[in-house]
């Protein structure tokens, strides 16, 4: 097996505290495949971003980061700032989730995206405005060649994530990791988006880590799934075996609250309990306190991310099995 | 809103305000304590002699009535006669706002040269010892009265080195030879004009203290401030995500992040204009420099009714027309406003 193009392992992110380190990130451990998408879901403040992040080498202040995470043979942690440089944007690219603040409002599209390309690829200035311009188009943007000459706050909202977007694959990158691109669009341009990434999965061999909350959009678009919870992956499988056979107590409830056509709004659900505080020291399974299948186990040993089909592992002592069916029901009795 | 309609009701603006500066100093150098009368007729007066000298000032009027017609005459742009000058005070401001015009301009200029650059690399080295070299410096140039460090620079290069002179804007042989003819009322510029090399370097010899007291004071400000808006630039999405696409520190800093940095400190320009004043008025004082802020000082302190209101209106309208002119250049310079 030919090592992953994006591949995590035992990653942790602490912060100083006043009563000793707070984990941002307890435990990542997560591959992603030459030409894959890999959707990362988990509720918000679960550390998806900031696991991203930290594959290109971003920390918060004052953090102190352990564990391996590879772009290909690249060794990100550890790495000085100017070695750092040569996989952000050339090898790993990453679109933010808000794209209104995440391009410069005194610099025009053209010149930000083409001050990229030609940094990255060793183009003249006029060549990079040449390439911006076609990857601008490519996008399905209208009038690049007037885009170029515009102010960020002169777009909407779809036209910036897609300038983002076509920002991210003019360096021509094997990795790119998508935060929660979508979210702000309407649902007609996030439809051409995904279609468009999984084009570009498929035909560019670009490996993508897409983060996002909404299960919709990983059912559409990505091949594996991986479910972080406080800083944790608890669960990671194909994306038809998730849906159909969640082993995580945690991921069974993420999928039931998923809101159904149809259903009503009177029965919206949610997850009783609250996501674990950062200062919560328990030695157990984090998810224990909302979960009905806790046992004394799962109050004392933190389980570990074990496969228990192929291809398919989960953080719990007590998975769900495929045989297993639960009702939605009994999820949410 | 058109840009037409903006000014226009920028300048609206500006003249309520100015008529609320001269009101409120008008009232103000009113309940002072003297009365002008005292200076203007001499030892022992008679009540006659007092009478007749409040006529001449309409002091005799009652305070609504002297108010009004003041009024009337300022927007006419007449403040009267000085009382300790017995000139208009219109013709004693014009003679004097050369003096402070080189000042303020020279220390402005040398503000932002030094304080921008300083700012900039104290933010982008946060808490390295080139920040904490400049905000030691500056946190002491801040705790540092105006006067404190005129006196401090006086004792130092002219008490101890003589190598600046005291006071005072040209040497009084230049002065009083006849040969130094003021046109524009920098003399720095006059001097150059009527070709004189000596009298150039004895008027920016003359120049040196009074400029570094008044850059020394205002630049702890200028400082900070670039430093805490370039850090908080330093801090914005979209500063990630240039590092984040590899694009090298030193270019995301000094393009990126100081262009993002400069367009709103414009604004601050026209604040530490302001702040200049303020100094100036202690600096001319200090270094004798016959400017309008020696001349606002010796107006209040001699009770000049018609000098102080007039310089503070003169200044204050200063103010405010930088002020807008630096408004204006913002939205010419932000991509944001532009159009708009």
């Amino acid at each position: 097996m030919t090592s992953p193009a994006l591949d995590f392992r035992g990653l942790k992110i602490d912060v100083p505290g006043p009563a000793g380190p707070l984990p941002l990130i307890r435990d990542v451990t997560l591959s992603v495949g030459h030409g894959e998408i890999v959707g990362l879901v988990g509720e918000s403040g679960s550390g998806k971003s900031l696991s991203a992040l930290a594959a290109l080498g971003f920390a918060p202040a004052d953090s102190r980061v352990s564990g391996q995470i590879r772009i290909g043979d690249f060794e990100v942690i550890g790495a000085p700032a100017d070695r750092l440089r040569e996989v952000r944007g050339r090898r790993c690219a990453m679109i933010f989730q808000d794209a209104t603040k995440s391009l410069n409002p005194y610099f025009t599209l053209g010149r930000q995206l083409s001050d990229v390309v030609s940094l990255n690829r060793g183009l003249s200035h006029r060549d990079a405005v040449d390439v911006v311009t076609q990857n601008l188009a490519d996008m399905n943007l209208p009038d690049p060649g007037l885009m170029v000459g515009k102010y960020p706050h002169q777009l909407s909202g779809g036209q910036l994530q897609r300038a983002m977007i076509a920002m991210a694959l003019s360096c021509e990158p094997e990795v790119l990791l998508a935060d929660e691109p979508t979210t702000a669009l309407d649902v007609t341009v996030q439809a051409q988006i995904l279609v468009l990434l999984r084009e570009l999965a498929r035909q560019r061999n670009l490996s993508i880590l897409f983060i996002t909350h909404d299960l919709g959009v990983v059912a559409a678009l990505c091949d594996r799934v991986a479910v972080m919870y406080a800083g944790t992956i608890v669960e990671t499988a194909w994306c038809t075996e998730l849906f159909a056979n969640a082993m995580h107590p945690y991921t069974r409830k993420l999928l039931a609250t998923a809101p159904v056509l149809g259903r009503g709004r009177a029965t919206l659900p949610n997850i009783p309990g609250r996501v674990p505080e950062l200062t919560d020291r328990r030695p157990g399974c984090l998810f224990a306190p909302r979960c009905e299948r806790a046992t004394e186990l799962c109050r004392e040993v933190r389980p570990l991310l074990l496969s228990h089909e192929p291809g398919h592992a989960a953080a719990c002592h007590h998975p769900h099995r495929i045989d297993e069916v639960t009702a939605r029901e009994d999820i949410f009795p | 809103m058109t840009l037409g309609s903006y000014i226009g009701r920028r300048l609206l603006m500006l003249v309520i305000i100015l008529a609320g500066v001269i009101t409120i100093t008008f009232f103000l150098s009113r309940v002072l304590p003297g009365s002008p009368v005292e200076m203007m007729i001499g030892y022992r007066p008679t009540a006659e002699e007092i009478e007749a000298a409040k006529i001449e000032l309409g002091l005799d009027k009652s305070l609504p009535v002297q108010y009004l017609s003041f009024l009337v005459d300022a927007a006419r742009g007449d403040f009267g006669k000085s009382l300790s000058t017995g000139r208009p005070v219109i013709e004693d401001i014009g003679q004097r706002a050369g003096a402070t015009l080189e000042l303020t301009f020279t220390s402005m200029v040398l503000v932002l040269l030094i304080g921008i650059p300083l700012g900039v690399i104290s933010a982008v080295n946060r808490e390295k010892p080139a920040d904490q070299f400049v905000r030691a410096v500056s946190i002491a140039g801040a705790a540092l009265p105006v006067f404190m460090v005129g006196i401090l620079l006086q004792m130092l290069f002219e008490g101890q080195l003589g190598w600046f002179p005291l006071q005072g804007r040209l040497s009084s042989s230049l002065l009083f030879d006849g040969s130094f003819e003021p046109r524009t009322g920098l003399y720095v510029i006059d001097s150059l004009i009527a070709g004189s090399w000596s009298t150039f370097f004895d008027a920016l010899a003359h120049l040196v203290l009074p400029v570094a007291t008044l850059t020394l004071s205002t630049l702890p400000l200028v400082t900070r401030i670039t430093r805490n808006m370039m850090m908080e630039v330093l801090e914005e999405e979209y500063i990630r995500t240039a590092h984040a696409y590899g694009v090298r520190a030193s270019y995301v800093h000094y393009r990126y992040a100081l262009r993002a940095t400069l367009i709103p400190l414009i604004t601050v320009a026209g604040l530490t204009y302001g702040y200049m004043l303020g100094g100036t008025v202690v600096v001319e004082f200090i270094f004798d420099w016959p400017g309008l802020g020696g001349y606002l000082v010796r107006s209040i302190s001699r009770n000049d009714f018609p000098a102080t209101v007039g310089v503070t209106t003169v200044l204050a309208a200063s103010y405010l027309l930088i002020n807008l002119v630096v408004d204006l250049l913002y939205h010419a310079v932000d991509p944001r406003l532009r159009n708009t």
